[in-house]
């Protein structure tokens, strides 16, 4: 094993800020510090998964193919990674196949290299299209098994789903574990499994440390033999995020596993994110404790602030805990569904109906009824009878559907076109395709990127850049031996 | 190394924002930062700079959904109030209307999307299963269908207010 060199995927400009600051980062934060984490020696970067396309189209204003094009100017060694959630894109919704075709080939038309792709039900059927067309596009195609722990999901169910996701053409396999559910015993016995199964495709390890297992587990794993580490760097790193990349890189060379990447690119990085938090207020990550009540409700930490605002905001607080244990039990009804969007949401919903309502599945929501009824793909396990007796007693569509989730929808394409076109490009067709004309009026009137190229990077660049604008008749001077800085207006 | 550090940059910065002092001296380690300001009544506030550095300068706070959604929660509250009006009058509507009460806790929406016109107002002719509205609680869209034929007599809460479980929200006089 000495000698061997560990592959990252930097994911601090994705999943870091997804985890921890609620994906607010701005092109404008993210794009002076991108040369330097080009020159990092990271195997990929990943830019854009579901929650940072949305919350640039919704929240920032953001056009986020244009971020891609903006991260590719100024990041040419380093390919980047765009993860999917297979045919649901970047949101919850399914799309019909030639808005997933095009989705991909526009990815690729942007200046990306490379494709991680999941689904929440492991239902790989979902995966299929993405894959194929991501692999025709010349695009490196990794994809995620979602890792969660049931009686259903053993490790011979997970060789089922990676030897299916290899079969389809999958380069790189990807342990995902958006709960950051798995504990190193576990690592000992799933790592060598998928190993068995997948040969000499490489292992990839993606979890999220929300009960502070994740750094363990990453040790392990790379002791196992998995080739590739989903890192951040260490001010959006740990807790609800996934580990350090300087972290990982120092624990495993003393193990003889070398990173290759560069210790001052890393160090300028965490000087800049921490930079970042301090100026807008985004808070630093901190480490979690062992957290035992995770492993039984196991919904993810950010969905539990989620359901606590909710709570908060219909006063009913003090029932968070009923609904928790309500979630645990609803999951066993629904056949451990996996607590990643947008079943978790489905499960807390229906749990929240549950405990509300007067009768439990009194009210079963839309989408829990697609789902149970197959419309997102094949359940990992039978629902309670009580559901299916609701769902299927219906009158309207309460068929079981048994073939691929895409096969439901017609093409969406054309009609779109008649519809709202036209458009200045397949970018902004597809922008149509994901929202409506309310939910892109924000982005539209934002326009496109201004600043320069080249924002040249340094601390006093950022300091007299901060300095421009200020109170009047103010005198301002900042020094240091060696340096001084001095405003007058 | 003599320079400065992004972090100590955003410190800084953060210190200015926030000190509204006319003279103010803080030093820490090596570094020294002075702030001397004239007359303050017309001064612009220094949060304006946000305002002028574009999306640098506009503060996570102000961004998180929470925050988006206070106005939204006071409004709420005096949807509540005025519920409260209304549930007195309530008992004056005709006993025979069909009420279409809320399934679960939270937002009621009138129309399937923003963009487009309610399911129905009041006057319409519905048909029993017809939808005339939609609950949302965590992004997840519930429909609420009527179970009667009749006329919408009345509606008893606007588009987007935050509905309790059981409220009721819509009266069918039955055909």
């Amino acid at each position: 094993m000495a000698g061997r060199r560990m592959r990252y995927v930097d994911v601090t400009t994705r999943d870091g800020h997804q985890s921890l600051w609620a994906t607010r980062m701005t092109n404008d934060m993210i794009l002076p510090i991108m040369p330097t984490m080009d020159s990092a020696g990271f195997d990929w970067i990943n830019l854009e998964g579901g929650a940072v396309f949305d919350v640039c189209v919704r929240f920032l204003h953001e056009d986020p193919w244009e971020r891609m094009r903006l991260v590719a100017d100024r990041v040419r060694q380093t390919p980047i990674d765009i993860m999917t959630r297979g045919q649901s894109l970047f949101t919850f919704r399914f799309y019909a196949d030639d808005v997933v075709e095009l989705t991909i080939r526009r990815i690729k038309a942007n200046g990306m290299h490379r494709i991680t792709v999941y689904d929440a039900l492991n239902d790989t059927r979902n995966l299929e299209l993405s894959i194929r067309v991501g692999r025709d596009e010349g695009l490196y195609v990794c994809a995620g098994l979602v890792y969660t722990v049931s009686p259903v999901h053993t490790d011979e169910y997970y060789q089922r789903v990676a030897r299916e996701l290899v079969d389809l053409g999958a380069q790189s396999v990807l342990i995902k574990d958006p709960s950051g559910l798995l504990l190193p015993e576990r690592v000992r016995t799933l790592v060598p499994a998928l190993r068995s199964v997948v040969g000499e495709v490489p292992i990839e390890l993606h979890s999220h440390s929300l009960s502070g297992m994740a750094e363990p587990c990453y040790l392990e794993a790379a002791r196992l033999g998995v080739d590739v580490l989903h890192t951040a760097s260490d001010p959006l790193a740990g807790g609800a995020s996934l580990p350090s990349t300087a972290y990982c890189a120092r624990h495993l060379e003393h193990d003889g596993v070398m990173s290759g990447l560069s210790a001052d690119a890393l160090a300028e990085m965490t000087d800049y994110f921490t930079g970042v938090a301090i100026r807008h207020g985004f808070p630093l990550a901190v480490p979690h404790r062992f957290d035992p009540a995770l492993y039984r409700h196991q919904v993810p930490g950010g969905m539990i602030s989620n359901l606590r605002n909710d709570l908060k905001r219909m006063s009913i607080e003090h029932r968070e805990d009923e609904i928790l244990e309500e979630a645990e039990q609803v999951r066993t009804d629904l056949g451990y569904p996996i607590l990643v969007s947008p079943f978790a949401q489905f499960i807390i919903t229906q749990a929240m109906l549950n405990v509300l309502g007067e009768q439990r599945y009194k009210t079963i929501p839309d989408e829990v009824r697609r789902y149970v009824l197959g419309h997102y793909g094949r359940l990992a396990h039978d629902v309670a009878p009580e559901i299916a007796d609701r769902v299927f007693g219906g009158a309207e569509g309460s068929e079981v559907f048994t073939g691929r989730a895409g096969e439901l929808i017609p093409p969406a394409l054309p009609a779109l076109r008649d519809e709202r076109g036209p458009f200045d490009s397949d970018d902004d067709l597809l922008l149509a395709a994901f929202y409506s004309e309310a939910e892109l009026a924000g982005l539209r009137a934002a326009g496109a990127y201004s600043r320069p190229l080249h924002t040249p990077l340094s601390p006093l660049a950022c300091l007299l850049e901060g300095l421009r604008h200020g109170w009047r008749e103010e005198t301002i001077s900042i020094e240091r031996p060696g340096m001084r800085v001095k405003v007058v207006r | 190394m003599p320079d400065l550090s992004f972090t100590e940059v955003a410190e800084i910065l953060r210190l200015l924002q926030q000190v509204d002092g006319t003279e103010v001296v803080v030093e820490w380690g090596d570094v020294s930062v002075q702030v001397q300001r004239g007359a303050q009544q017309d001064g612009k506030p220094r949060g304006e700079m946000g305002a002028a550095t574009g999306a640098s300068g506009n503060g996570y706070a102000s961004r998180t959904p929470a925050e988006v959604e206070t106005p939204t929660q006071s409004s709420s509250v005096e949807a509540g109030a005025l519920r409260g009006e209304d549930d007195e009058s309530g008992a004056d509507l005709p006993a025979h209307w069909i009420v279409v009460s809320a399934p679960m806790v939270g937002t009621f929406y009138r129309a399937p999307k923003p963009s487009e016109p309610p399911f129905v107002e009041i006057g319409d002719t519905v048909a029993a299963g017809d939808k005339v509205g939609l609950v949302e609680v965590m992004k997840l869209f519930t429909e609420l269908t009527c179970d009667v034929a009749g006329k919408v007599a009345h509606i008893g809460a606007d588009d987007g207010d935050l509905v309790e479980y059981g409220q009721p929200l819509l009266w069918i006089e039955p055909s």
